[in-house]
């Protein structure tokens, strides 16, 4: 290697070390970064906030706690924050862990650790409220916050029906018949089905695939406060929905768990018990509904014969919902039968001329 | 090679090194600096959510709370 060259591989590599990390400098700096998106809404609402030592010392809550994402760079970002307003003192909520309907997290304020925070969701009517502890400077205060009326906005309806299409391809065509071409009916996990799917529910919302495919979704993240929301507005409309007993029961699951004798636990014990086996009946555990049953017949007669009709005529427009709250419970019919003959109420046998479908026995 | 060569390649390697550290360290800062803008941004978007949906309790509200 001559002299000149060697020089001038230097002079290269130096002009690198020295441009390079000022060139990428600028571009950041210069860059504005996207808007982030809320990709999850835990909390959101206001609340009252009791010392029980001392009933004069309360503080009005308005607090907010979600996951917001944000695409950087090709990349996806995704931040857990919250802001607990008590009276007018602000409050940063971090280390924020989500468990079935619980949440449990810091406050902090200028950085500095203050509190904590422990929630569970349950419902009143069909509203959301959090309950639980908040301790902060040494005080706890038993705290209530309930839902907002904060919907799902359009381009959120998109992201959200675009996962769910993604986690469950079938059901999101199944659902939204004649939105997609019958290519996408063949093929549904091609991302372009969804794509336009997820583009139709964004410029109409209200349409009933749309509203299906909310719901549907929905049922599966009570801890987004939006799903509550949808269904809490749903559920007015439709009391009788067998989406809207689910939904009662899901989202008190673990409160029902941690406080059985609450008074919305009670009021759900039946429905509890039957959705269990409805959803598990091959447990052992649904010898507890058994027993329930026997002891509360009239109440849990119709329930019972309609979730066993329900299960067999699966094409019934009464029934079709059904199925999609309780697929195992279709999918297993004799074991359901025989849960729900020995609770003693009668008629819950099928009709002797019909039979059970080859494939479900 | 004489000696000139090789101590010239000896700086162009000390070069490269020290300016793959000062990349790393640069990675690392703008990393924060990116996790910092997007905490800062959260809080702002959900402070905007409270501004944006959530009124102050009403009288009703602490009624319905506390005799609920």
């Amino acid at each position: 290697m001559s002299r000149k060259n060697v020089i001038s591989l230097l002079v290269i590599i130096a002009s690198l070390a020295i441009i390079a990390p000022i060139g990428l400098s600028q571009l950041s700096m210069g860059q504005n970064l996207p808007k982030p998106v809320i990709s999850k809404m835990a909390v959101l609402g206001n609340g009252i906030a009791i010392n029980p030592n001392d009933l004069t010392d309360f503080k009005l809550v308005r607090a907010g706690i979600a996951t917001v994402k944000l695409h950087f760079m090709g990349e996806e970002r995704s931040i857990t924050k919250g802001i607990i307003f008590l009276d007018q003192d602000r409050y940063v909520v971090n280390n924020i862990e989500f468990g079935n309907e619980t949440i449990d997290a810091k406050l902090f304020v200028n950085g500095t650790e203050v509190g904590s925070l422990h929630l569970e969701l349950t419902l009143k009517g069909n509203k959301g409220v959090w309950v639980g502890d908040i301790s902060v400077n040494g005080e706890t205060y038993k705290i209530y916050i309930t839902d907002v009326k904060r919907k799902f906005q359009p381009s959120e309806v998109k992201e959200k029906i675009s996962e769910f299409c993604k986690e469950h391809p079938a059901e999101c065509v199944k659902n939204a018949k004649g939105i997609a071409s019958a290519y996408c009916e063949k093929n549904p996990t091609d991302p372009s089905c969804r794509e336009k799917i997820a583009n139709y529910c964004k410029d109409h919302p209200k349409d009933q695939r749309c509203v299906a495919l909310q719901k549907v979704y929905c049922l599966k993240h009570f801890e987004d406060q939006r799903c509550r929301e949808f269904y809490s507005e749903y559920c007015e409309k439709n009391k009788e929905s067998m989406f809207c007993n689910a939904f009662k029961v899901r989202a008190t699951q673990k409160f029902c768990k941690n406080h059985p004798n609450a008074r919305i636990c009670k009021a759900l014990q039946i429905e509890r018990k039957l959705h269990f086996c409805l959803e598990n009946p091959n447990s052992p555990e649904c010898q507890q509904m058994i027993e329930i049953a026997k002891k509360n017949k009239k109440k849990f007669e119709e329930k019972a014969k309609l979730a066993v009709y329900c299960a067999y005529h699966q094409n019934e427009t009464k029934c079709q919902e059904f199925c999609e709250v309780y697929p195992l419970a279709c999918k297993q019919i004799p074991k359901l039968i025989s849960v729900f003959n020995k609770t003693g109420i009668k008629g819950i046998k099928l009709p002797t001329h019909l039979t059970i479908p080859r494939g479900r026995r | 090679m004489n000696a000139l060569a090789i101590s010239i390649i000896i700086v162009g390697i000390l070069l490269v090194i020290a300016y793959f550290a000062y990349y790393a360290f640069f990675q690392t800062t703008q990393t924060k600096t990116e996790e910092a803008n997007l905490s800062k941004q959260s809080e702002e978007l959900i402070e905007q959510e409270i501004e944006n949906y959530v009124n102050n309790i009403t009288e009703q509200e602490i009624e319905q709370l506390l005799t609920s």
